[in-house]
């Protein structure tokens, strides 16, 4: 038997991955733009591919990984974009 | 001519809306001469080649008249050889004929030139179904969206342009022997 | 050899064309070990452009790297099978799949080898870092060749060198793809591939093309009309004697001249055009110093096995028979001209290729109703029973003087069709490479 648990709801949606970048539609980003990641990174949007799921960026901050800094482009997935920085 | 330009607009539509369904006449009757004669020497009839594109390439989405390949991209000495060759009743794809219905609609004056009441040229936009049956169970319903100009003559109206914008990209047809 | 397959005696089961078990062999046995055309270079001409093709019943995906070299990818996500592109053209660095977020890179500074695995969403917290992202990239072909911009592809591996595969038809593949002036290469694809659906099988499509003058009398409304560009009667201008040229053990053929070593006097082609006219008379007068007294072949139509048939004179195109069903074809009609033409000349072309070919080609139209009411009436079960009859020329096919490993069998003759069917059979029953190849094609060129 499965009862249903108060906040059930919300705790899925929130292990299922939504965060605030459900409010952004990527293709809307132009590159230069500023993100928050899920970890507190911030990344600088390089070139936005158009496909509405990632976007190519460089990181500028990230508090857990230092060596992620630099030029190099990395593969960025909308869901772990919590807000335009 | 009617001063009133309400009025004006109504019978420009109505002239543009009759040459429509006496071409479709024509076409369907198969009373192709006749329907040459609709055309200025000088006709362009003009149908691209739709691709999918990622959108926002919306530039890229038909083929380029004058450069690319087409369904049709072609003027009055082409047209009068399709033609002839189905008046020659051995052409096979045409060989016993074909039914055609062309349902002609949404047809929408865009421009009168110099002005509506006095018009010589306009540019109209429509839409066609052109439903077609062959033999016995072969049928093709094709539809989309016409672009013309119409130039008046002495007796009325002649097409001077025609763009044709199938809907598909892959033609779901075998041939196209049919006229839009 | 094949129970169905009688080209010995010129005689095939309507089976072949109409029974969807036969059909689904093809598909493993044919076209996923044949070299296949997927497309033109000149239609991804730009690093990160693409297009979505054709190999069989398959969509691949034929892409242009950062680097240059050209890549052709099998359009279904490794994931769960998605179509990762549904467009017909563009230019793009990623290919997203849009069910799940799979996202695989083209370009070099994202992956070391286009279609690897770049964006998996969840990697870390789904799936735990755990997936082997190296071995889930887009699959690729086995083998591809460029060949004076044309671009072909086998999934096998194993497969022979496309050279080899196309042997000594090299020479007439070469007279539509090679410059009118005799340099190599450097003709164009016009934009815009004409596509489009008919019901009949492929190899309907592919026999025809692969020389049929017989069938010469079912144009006979657009001869009386004349669409030539020279004007007059006829759908093209004149041509000098043509025959059945085949060869045998590798399944292609065509319709052309058999090897000379001095150009004939130029033929007047494009008459209503003046312009064109001057045009393609002093391309002939750098024609005969270009080729000097070195062998050439025209030729006007033809087959490389198994799909893939080609017009090299007028008009000018490449033609794919796309399997789409046992009694459904997918055609897809691209059209060649000389890069450097004066834009008058590629004009003239176009327009004439138009009149002629696709499906408003007053040309085309007419073999098309054949090839439909042909498939159509041999579908009954006692249609079935019987066969195709392509005698026409039995026994006298005699080997072509110059060209290794050809015969020819006169203007009129189903030589040709023998030699595809017998190629078709090979296929059919033979499941490795092993007597497949025949030693003779490139090896008795090279000892020419
Ligand atoms: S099918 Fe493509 S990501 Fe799942
Ligand atoms: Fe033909």
């Amino acid at each position: 038997m499965h009862l249903p648990v108060p906040g059930a709801h919300t705790t899925a949606l929130a292990k299922r991955g939504a965060t605030m970048s459900d409010g952004i539609n990527l293709l809307q980003l132009e590159p230069g733009a500023r993100l928050r990641l899920a970890n507190g990174a911030i990344v600088e949007l390089v070139e936005n591919p158009r496909d509405g799921s990632w976007l190519l960026c460089r990181y500028l901050a990230d508090p857990t990984d230092p060596a992620v800094l630099g030029d190099e482009e990395h593969m960025i997935f909308v869901r772990d974009i919590t807000a335009l920085a | 001519m009617p001063t009133d330009p309400t009025l004006a607009a109504l019978l420009l539509e109505h002239e543009i809306r009759q040459f429509y369904f006496v071409e479709a006449d024509l076409l369907d009757e198969r009373r192709f001469a006749e329907w040459l004669d609709l055309l200025t020497d000088d006709v362009r009839y003009f149908a691209p080649i739709a691709r999918n594109i990622r959108r926002g390439e919306e530039a890229s989405e038909l083929t380029r008249e004058g450069f690319d390949a087409a369904w049709f991209d072609e003027g009055k000495v082409t047209l009068r050889q399709r033609v002839e060759q189905l008046a020659t009743g051995i052409h096979w794809a045409e060989e016993p004929q074909s039914r055609t219905s062309h349902l002609v609609t949404n047809i929408r004056v865009l421009e009168a030139l110099p002005e509506v009441a006095a018009a010589v040229e306009v540019r109209v936009r429509s839409r066609f179904l052109v439903y077609r049956n062959r033999l016995a169970d072969e049928t093709d319903i094709l539809v989309g969206k016409r672009s013309d100009t119409l130039v008046r003559v002495d007796a009325g109206w002649k097409l001077a342009r025609r763009e044709i914008q199938l809907d598909q990209s892959v033609l779901l047809a075998k041939n196209l022997t049919l006229f839009f | 050899m094949h129970p169905l397959v009688d080209a010995e005696n010129g005689t095939i089961s309507r089976e072949i064309f109409v029974n969807p078990d036969i059909y689904a062999e093809e598909q493993e046995r044919i076209f996923a070990r044949s070299w296949l055309f997927v497309g033109h270079e000149s239609l991804i001409a730009k690093p990160g452009d693409y297009i979505t093709s054709r190999m069989g019943e398959e969509s691949v995906v034929v892409t242009r790297g950062r680097q240059g070299g050209v890549h052709v990818l099998l359009n279904s996500c490794m994931h769960r099978g998605m179509k990762v592109c549904r467009y017909d053209q563009g230019n793009t660095r990623l290919f997203t799949c849009p069910y799940h977020g799979w996202s695989y890179g083209i370009d070099g500074k994202l992956v070391e080898r286009p279609g690897q695995l770049v964006g998996v969403p969840g990697f870390e917290q789904h799936y735990h870092g755990e997936l082997d992202r190296t071995a889930w990239g887009l699959r690729h072909v086995g083998r591809i060749a460029l060949y004076k911009g044309t671009i072909w592809a086998n999934w096998d591996a194993d497969a022979p060198d496309f050279l080899d595969w196309l042997g000594g038809m090299r020479a007439f593949l070469d007279f539509a793809l090679d410059h009118r002036d005799g340099s190599e290469g450097s003709s164009e694809a016009i934009g815009g591939i004409q596509k489009w659906r008919l019901n009949t099988n492929w190899k309907i499509v592919a026999e025809n093309f692969i020389g049929d003058l017989y069938h010469d009398i079912s144009h006979r409304s657009v001869d009386l009309v004349g669409i030539g560009p020279s004007g007059g009667k006829g759908r093209r201008d004149a041509q000098r004697p043509r025959m059945q040229i085949g060869f045998p053990g590798l399944g292609h053929g065509g319709l052309g001249e058999t090897p000379h070593n001095s150009e004939p006097d130029y033929a007047p082609a494009w008459a209503l055009y003046p312009e064109v006219e001057a045009y393609y008379r002093e391309l002939h007068e750098k024609r005969v110093r270009n080729l000097g007294d070195r062998p050439r072949v025209t030729m006007s139509v033809g087959t490389i096995f198994p799909n893939m048939s080609f017009h090299g004179r007028q008009p000018r195109t490449i033609l794919m028979a796309h399997p789409c069903g046992p009694t459904q074809t997918e055609m897809w009609r691209i059209y060649l001209v000389d890069a450097d033409a004066p834009e008058a000349v590629k004009d003239a072309a176009r327009h004439y290729y138009l009149r002629y070919s696709g499906p408003a080609g007053m040309t085309e139209q007419d073999d098309m109703e054949n090839w439909t009411y042909a498939t159509e009436a041999s579908k009954g079960v006692i249609a079935r029973r019987l066969h195709y009859n392509y005698q026409m020329g039995l026994g006298h096919a005699r080997p072509v003087p110059g060209l290794p490993g050809a015969v020819q069998n006169g203007p009129m003759a189903e030589e040709n069709q023998r030699i595809f069917y017998n190629r078709w059979a090979q296929f059919m029953t033979q499941a490795g490479w092993d007597g497949l190849m025949p030693t003779t094609a490139r090896a008795l060129e090279d000892a020419d």
